[in-house]
């Protein structure tokens, strides 16, 4: 059914945009960056309190909570991963720190706007439903859709055209021979950060105006489970693998509600993830013995 | 392997037994002669902070009201309030500290039911009253006769919505959607159930969702192709705030009406899903615009404190302090934990803000001995529903 | 005399449960451990903690078999259900692995949440009762048969493997048979520690069985000391207890929890066992500085 067309494509969008988070740094340092989900969420934290409590239009907030969250990104790695990277601590030890980074991001926020969940007022998106063949569909609904499938275009292209993608390929490739190459490996790593969370902080304000009452300390929870899965599926070193990865996690979720019972989507949806990675080890879009850690 | 491993383990060992000495108690209290200590033990943070924080409110709000009218029998009422930060093994550490450390009288909480399975038998091995405020999944009580629920379980409150309900919409096929995974709510799924069938009306769909799940638009798409004439809910207030939301945007008619248990009496639902929110009905032990002076006293002294309406969380807190204290004041005592539980069992008529009748008892099995009272959301408000 | 073990009497009665737990949480970490020890990062262990934790309670419940033929029970189901697991997932490496861990993980959530005889999301009560001295005397053998592990050619073996898996491999070392047994090893530890779970508290549910505890339980691990034995349960008493010590924070609790945990991952990388020898090294070296005579001083 259409609607559940349109469901989907949402859910896609949203896991989409906070997956390529995990996905880019992962490329550049082989680590997960486990405060993502975290970031997600202060990202719309930012942009709702930009709206709600200093009046700002959404056009403005939006960019606001993007550059919030990848400044935290920038910050997490200055002081949590890039320290532990210089002394070659392998992927374990950095994951635990951004694990407690986390932790103290939820709990700084926890601290500061409560246990409440807060929403986007309904004025910042009309609110007159657009039916589409028997859909149901709000105009926030195709801007998400809209702009996801936007960034993910623009994200391919300057990884691929621009001299920052061609660096961030390149460190994500060898990191030592970019590094002779006289690249500055730590600037761009840095970068990478600002860029993966910028885009979770994206998911989160999407997620907050997809979803009213739904902002609140502990919502990356959730999506930080389904993010893993969608680029362990899809392939941690590849866009497309990415959003196939994300639309494949979502259809399974939707078919799995509407067909089998919603009481074991997330089982569906991580059963999709074990018999990909035993046929395919590194992913359905993942180039084949690249990732060795 | 390497010994300074050992002692460097064995130093840190050390450390962490001096430090859990000195470190207790922790918890705050006012020493003083004539005092009697009432434990509190809710998720004042964590995932159910929600309910925790309105509970602390509540109590607190009672247990200074009584303090500034002279105490219990003139003793100072000492509230020891823990944070269980939603944490089952914090839950069984506050109440050890409080038992044994802090020689609490009795203990108000805990928060979630599946905490109180495994808390409340200590308490009952320890000889200790427990009264639940916010306990409604079956079997709190039979757990031992030193434990009392004061707050009405779903099977007494969904029973008297439904039927209600039915007098006024007449409806004949419903819709289920309820959280599978903490007996609050599936408590709810057994109950409309065995109502659903009591009342021969057709279940055409039931849907299924995690608690912390945001996004409902799945499952309701899946309802509201089934076409029911109600939507029975089973969902605490954040989820609750999102279904009806969600179910409304996706174009829900609203004659079709959401029917909910507990978890839709708080003004959090009305100001989270604002227009979404007319007409949903629900079973409720508290009633914010019931006429008692108690309650309206209640209402205006906690918006004067805390600057916010109390919930129904709050409400009943406030109660289980003053049941506490009418137990404590009937037993003449601050510190005998039996004669306190034989009072409690005792006590007959003391008047409460929930309930439809205005005053309480515990009922033969220490439950809940008060009515509940139905109501619906119309133009922003809660109004009665009879 | 009476005043001292009258207030350990006191202490003990207080703290009963955070020492209980304390002990349960170390040994979970060490299942969590001898998976680090060759090198695979396994998320896994709350799945075979609510194994061995289901099967207790039935067999409790159900049946009057006696306790420790459940804890063989549990801890062997576990073992066999984390060997099964192992083989599929060998050929992945690193992360992947370890998120197909918290896949099983979820999955495990998932059916214990909808399996009837384990009462299903409300959870199972439980009669029987494990006591503080079963949990530290389990917990000190299994310490001890693994520091001995550590020390022999086994362990040595598994630490080779970690370090360079590769040239283990060409060293002529089953690589494949050590990574199964650490599988099987790491599920009967945490299957062992769900047995005794559920008989130390009265009720179970599937919302302890998730994610946030295999969390906890690498935290514990790498706090510690993700290097030796001893780390695991190190790390595991005193996080375990440092909610308990921040209690006088109230609402800082958490943010200076994690703050804590992150000082200890920035700045000792060797986890807390460390600490010690880091201390006296930081002292040494100081003292070394005092002694040089004035000459050679600048």
């Amino acid at each position: 059914m259409l609607q559940q067309v349109f469901n989907t494509l949402i859910n896609a969008s949203i896991y989409a945009l906070f997956a390529m988070g995990y996905a880019l740094v992962f490329g550049v340092l082989d680590i997960l960056n486990l405060a993502h989900g975290a970031i997600f969420m202060l990202g719309a934290f930012t942009a709702v309190q930009a709206v709600l409590g200093w009046h700002w239009p959404l056009v403005l907030a939006i960019p606001l909570g993007m550059v919030v969250g990848g400044a935290v990104g920038v910050v997490l790695d200055l002081v949590a991963v890039a320290p532990l990277q210089a002394r070659g601590s392998g992927f374990l030890t950095p994951l635990i720190s951004t694990i407690a980074a986390g932790i103290v991001f939820e709990n700084i926020s926890l601290g500061l706007f409560g246990p409440d969940a807060y929403s986007f007022p309904t004025s910042v998106f009309p609110q007159t439903p657009i039916t589409i063949g028997g859909a149901v569909v709000q105009p926030v609904d195709l801007f998400v859709i809209g702009l996801t499938v936007c960034l993910m275009v623009g994200l391919t292209a300057m990884l691929r055209y621009s001299t920052l993608g061609k660096a961030i390929r390149a460190v994500a490739a060898n990191r030592l021979a970019a590094q002779l190459l006289g690249i500055n490996v730590a600037r761009v790593v840095a970068i990478t950060f600002f860029l993966a969370s910028a885009l979770g902080a994206l998911a989160g304000i999407f997620y907050g105006l997809e979803l009213q009452d739904s902002i609140s300390f502990n919502m990356g929870g959730s999506v930080q489970l389904r993010g893993l899965a969608v680029i362990v599926v899809g392939g941690m070193d590849s866009i497309p693998g990415v959003m196939l990865g994300a639309l494949a996690l979502a259809s399974s979720e939707t078919i799995g509600i509407t067909e089998i019972g919603s009481s074991y989507t997330d089982a569906i949806a991580f059963g999709l993830l074990f018999l990909i990675l035993i046929v395919r080890p590194s992913g359905i879009l993942g180039r084949r013995g690249s990732r060795v850690v | 392997m390497n010994f300074r491993h050992v002692r460097g383990a064995a130093l840190a060992l050390g450390v962490t037994a001096c430090l859990t000495a000195v470190g207790q108690p922790a918890l705050v209290s006012h020493a003083g002669g004539g005092t009697v200590s009432v434990g509190l033990v809710a998720d004042i943070t964590g995932a159910s902070s929600v309910y925790g924080v309105s509970i602390r409110d509540g109590a607190q709000l009672a247990a200074d009201q009584l303090n500034k009218a002279g105490g219990i029998r003139g003793n100072h009422l000492n509230l020891i309030v823990g944070d269980s930060a939603t944490s089952k093994s914090q839950v069984v550490n506050l109440y050890q500290q409080m038992i044994n450390s802090n020689h609490v009288i009795g203990i108000i909480g805990p928060t979630l039911s599946s905490e109180a399975f495994v808390v409340d038998p200590i308490a009952q091995q320890a000889g200790v009253p427990v009264i639940a405020t916010s306990n409604t999944a079956a079997g709190i009580s039979k757990m031992g006769n030193y434990i009392f629920r004061m707050s009405l379980g779903e099977g007494d409150v969904i029973p008297l919505t439904i039927k209600t309900a039915l007098s006024h919409l007449h409806f004949k096929k419903v819709a289920i959607l309820y959280g599978n995974d903490n007996a609050f709510t599936i408590g709810d799924n057994t109950v409309f159930a065995a109502v659903a069938k009591q009342f021969h009306l057709t279940v055409v769909d039931t849907e299924t969702f995690a608690t912390g799940d945001k996004n409902f638009k799945v499952q309701l798409t899946k309802i509201k192709g089934a076409k029911p004439d109600a939507i029975l809910v089973g969902a605490l207030a954040p989820e609750a705030v999102l279904i009806l939301n969600q179910g409304r945007q996706l174009g829900i008619p609203t004659s079709v009406h959401f029917i909910g248990g507990n978890g839709f009496n708080s003004p959090a639902v009305i100001s989270g899903a604002g227009a979404n929110a007319e007409g949903a009905i629900e079973g409720t032990a508290w009633f914010p615009t019931g006429k008692s002076a108690l309650n309206q006293h209640f209402i205006s002294a906690y918006k004067a404190r805390y600057g916010k309406a109390p919930d129904q969380f709050a409400a009943q807190a406030y109660d289980g302090v003053n049941i506490m204290a009418a137990g404590i004041k009937a037993a003449n005592t601050t510190s005998d934990r039996s004669a306190l539980r034989a009072a409690l069992t005792k006590l007959k008529n003391v008047p409460v803000v929930t309930g439809a009748s205005g005053t309480f008892s515990f009922t033969p099995t220490r439950d809940a001995g008060e009515l509940g009272t139905v109501q619906i959301i119309q133009h922003g408000q809660f109004v009665q529903y009879t | 005399m009476g005043g001292l073990s009258g207030a350990l009497n006191t202490w003990y009665a207080a703290n009963n449960n955070l020492i209980n737990d304390s002990g349960l949480n170390a040994i979970l970490a060490l299942s969590v451990f001898v998976m680090l020890a060759c090198g695979l990062l396994s998320l896994a262990s709350p799945a075979y903690m609510a194994i061995g934790a289901y099967t207790a309670a039935l067999l409790s419940n159900n049946t009057g078999v006696p306790f420790p033929a459940q804890m063989a029970v549990g801890a062997l189901l576990a073992g066999v259900v984390a060997f099964v697991l192992g083989l599929p997932l060998l050929r992945l490496r690193g992360v992947y692995l370890a998120i197909c861990t918290v896949g099983f993980v979820a999955i495990t959530q998932i059916f214990f949440n909808t399996w009837t005889p384990g009462g299903g999301g409300n959870g199972i009560s439980i009669s029987a009762a494990t006591t503080t001295w079963q949990i530290y005397l389990i917990l000190a053998i299994l310490c001890f048969l693994l520091w001995r592990l550590e020390g022999s050619a086994l362990g040595r073996s598994l630490a080779a493997i970690r370090l360079d898996e590769e040239a283990a491999r060409s060293l002529g070392i089953d690589t494949v048979a050590f990574k199964l047994g650490a599988f099987a090893l790491s599920g009967i530890l945490a299957g062992l520690m769900g047995v005794l779970y559920a008989r130390l508290h009265y009720y179970i549910d599937p919302s302890t069985f998730g994610f946030d505890t295999a969390l906890s339980a690498l935290t514990y691990v790498v706090v510690g000391g993700s290097l030796t034995t001893l780390g695991s349960p190190l790390g595991a008493i005193l996080i375990t207890a440092l909610p308990e010590w921040l209690r006088a924070l109230n609402d800082y609790r958490t943010v200076v929890n994690g703050l804590i945990l992150l000082a200890v991952i920035l700045f000792l990388p060797g986890g807390l066992v460390e600490l010690p020898s880091r201390l006296r090294r930081l002292i040494g070296a100081g003292a070394r500085r005092l002694r040089r005579s004035p000459e050679t001083r600048g």
